[in-house]
């Protein structure tokens, strides 16, 4: 309300500020420009505010108080009792698992793939390239039921040691969007480089880690970014092939904690648990935005 | 063979051939990947639509043969059927809302104001939540006990709303997906503003044609292929929802249903009702949609935005 009069206000000297000079207009229009936005960021970021207040209630009841009560931000005991009393720390050893692994897999092999479509010439190129584009249009439940009975079959679903080979293997053929920043990328490294390299004797693969890979950092930060964030966030394959409580991961874990108290759940134990599996991506986030908005907006505009 | 080999390689130098050999050796990993994962699994998925299974037999190869059975008790399955009904009202809905609400703000951003990386960044925090968390959160917000979404509400005199009971289900999501799709597509929107020269928005400036009219005849032109690739991949994506649902509800009415859903719901269920082929049978039928979907809407697209530039 109180943001409303104000706006009101501002909106009414503009009006009357005609006689003004044009450099106070403009900083006026740029005063209620940001006063607008920050309204609007405000209210989008609900969710992300809504999800560290509540994280620092003390109880469940704290949160139901109208007006809602501010939290103390040095009330730790909900982070200390989900660190400690949840099985938190097997399943980000579980999760960590699965990510280092197909991350790994999935980069080198769309290193290799992208160097491959960017840089040789050869029959069936552009149809195998064709393919690769249209697989990122493929349903995944379409693959999904038979590929099920493939891990099942080979007796790959819920072993003993390491049950997660179905959601790692997937990985050797790196995925589509992926190879695609990477072509791109490489694409737009000139090719008298190779050619020099060619000429002074140094092979293809040589060529590749020696040459190119310095070239292509900014992007491989990129994909290894977001080929972080997607495994670090994936539910549904884990939610399909992992079937011990004991492999959990996170994702699986953090709704687990919530199923399980259904009925009067700990909400600030449970929107700890958020934070702490958030805090990662955050962290990702802040310290790599140039690399993390290339590859939010990469595929899109080139 | 040799004649075979001499007939492919009859007009090649050897130096040609070589590179043929070293790309097909680059992308192997990709090509191994590809069938074994895609190729491998269509096949089969087809082949198991005809029969009758269940996930308890994958082992023991007890499997019968029904013919079309699977794919004619489709359409005599009401769940199925208007799982479809809800999946298309969802991609539609949510990947137009986010899309004019993200085109507005980064219009809004776009008009280069001091302090707009900031609200940027407000704006986008949303979406950076992974996935379960986010709605973890947002089933908070949805809370019968006390959701913040009804107390901001109260402000402009509206009741509380219910929302996740059998009617607003639906809606709920929708406003869920939006709400933290927006900034994604915000900042690609606001790449492609930034990419429209800028002498050309100057020209018509200089010709006296207004702000709408700029924006219609020369913004909204130069950003379409970007608006396209969005609404595609947000429709394909919606299309295929699944876990928005199945983590905020647990279990599916007529009006959450989605077809990915009931897909997993059959393939994994355990009570003995052998329905693996019967998932099988559609997930292919959600697979053929989707191709159809993605022929029409480009050709209509093309039809409608003849200088697309054919845009993957």
């Amino acid at each position: 309300m109180n943001i409303k009069t104000r706006l009101f206000l501002i909106r009414s000297q503009l009006i009357h500020s005609k006689g003004l000079s044009p450099k106070t207009k403009k900083i006026t229009k740029n005063i209620i420009f940001l006063i607008i936005g920050i309204i609007i960021g405000l209210i989008l970021s609900i969710p992300f505010i809504w999800m560290f207040w509540c994280a620092f209630q003390e109880t469940t009841n704290d949160l139901y108080v109208i007006p809602p009560k501010v939290p103390n931000f040095f009330y730790y005991d909900n982070f200390k009792h989900f660190i400690t009393d949840t099985p938190f720390l097997n399943q980000l050893k579980n999760t960590l698992i699965i990510v280092l692994s197909s991350m790994t897999l999935n980069i080198v092999a769309s290193i290799l793939v992208a160097y491959g479509f960017a840089r040789f010439q050869a029959k069936g190129k552009k149809l195998l390239f064709g393919v690769l584009l249209s697989t990122m249009m493929l349903p995944w439940v379409v693959t999904m039921v038979p590929a099920y009975i493939l891990f099942a079959r080979f007796g790959m679903i819920g072993t003993e040691g390491f049950p997660y080979l179905p959601l790692v293997l997937p990985s050797i053929g790196g995925s589509a969007y992926n190879i695609f920043l990477l072509k791109q990328f490489i694409e737009g490294i000139p090719k008298e480089l190779d050619e020099a390299a060619r000429i002074d004797g140094c092979g293809s693969f040589r060529n590749l880690i020696q040459i190119l890979l310095p070239n292509c950092l900014p992007i491989i930060a990129t994909v290894v970014i977001f080929a972080f964030i997607g495994t670090w966030g994936d539910y549904v394959g884990p939610s399909i092939y992992i079937l011990n409580t004991n492999d959990y991961t996170l994702a699986l874990g953090l709704q687990f904690l919530k199923s399980q108290t259904m009925g009067a759940i700990d909400w600030p134990l449970v929107m700890a648990g958020c934070v702490v599996y958030a805090i990662p991506i955050i962290i990702v986030f802040v310290t790599c935005q140039k690399a993390y908005v290339r590859g939010a907006v990469g595929s899109a505009i080139k | 063979m040799i004649l075979l080999r001499d007939k492919i390689f009859r007009r090649q130098s050897r130096m040609e051939r070589r590179e043929t050999i070293s790309f097909y050796l680059y992308i192997l990993p990709w090509i191994i990947g590809f069938s074994l994962f895609t190729i491998v699994p269509m096949c089969s998925s087809f082949f198991y639509s005809f029969h009758k299974m269940s996930v308890l037999d994958l082992t023991s190869d007890t499997y019968v043969y029904v013919g079309l059975g699977n794919y004619k008790s489709l359409f005599r399955d009401t769940m199925f059927l208007s799982s479809i009904g809800n999946t298309f009202l969802y991609a539609f809905v949510k990947t137009f809302a986010t899309l004019f609400f993200a085109l507005i703000l980064a219009l809004f951003i776009n008009t280069g104001f001091k302090g707009n990386k900031f609200i940027r960044i407000l704006i986008y925090l949303p979406a950076i939540i992974p996935g379960v968390a986010s709605i973890v959160v947002w089933s908070q917000l949805f809370s019968k006990d006390f959701s913040l979404l009804n107390y901001f509400l109260s402000f402009l005199h509206i009741p509380p709303i219910d929302w996740t009971n059998y009617e607003t289900s639906m809606g709920s999501v929708i406003l869920m997906s939006v709400w933290t799709g927006i900034g994604p597509q915000m900042l690609v929107v606001l790449a492609a503003l930034q990419a429209v020269p800028s002498e050309v928005i100057e020209a018509g400036k200089m010709d006296g044609a207004s702000a709408i009219r700029r924006f219609f005849s020369i913004t909204l032109p130069s950003i379409s292929p970007t608006l396209f690739f969005l609404s595609l991949t947000g429709i394909i994506g919606g299309l295929q929802a699944y876990a928005e649902m199945q983590l905020l509800f647990g279990t599916g009415t007529d009006k959450t249903m989605t077809m990915a859903w009931n897909v997993v719901l059959n393939a994994m269920s355990l009570n003995g009702t052998k329905t693996m082929g019967y998932a099988c049978a559609q997930a292919w039928i959600l697979f053929i949609i989707i191709m159809c979907f993605t022929a029409i809407y480009f050709i209509a697209s093309k039809k409608i935005m003849p200088n697309n530039g054919g845009k993957k």
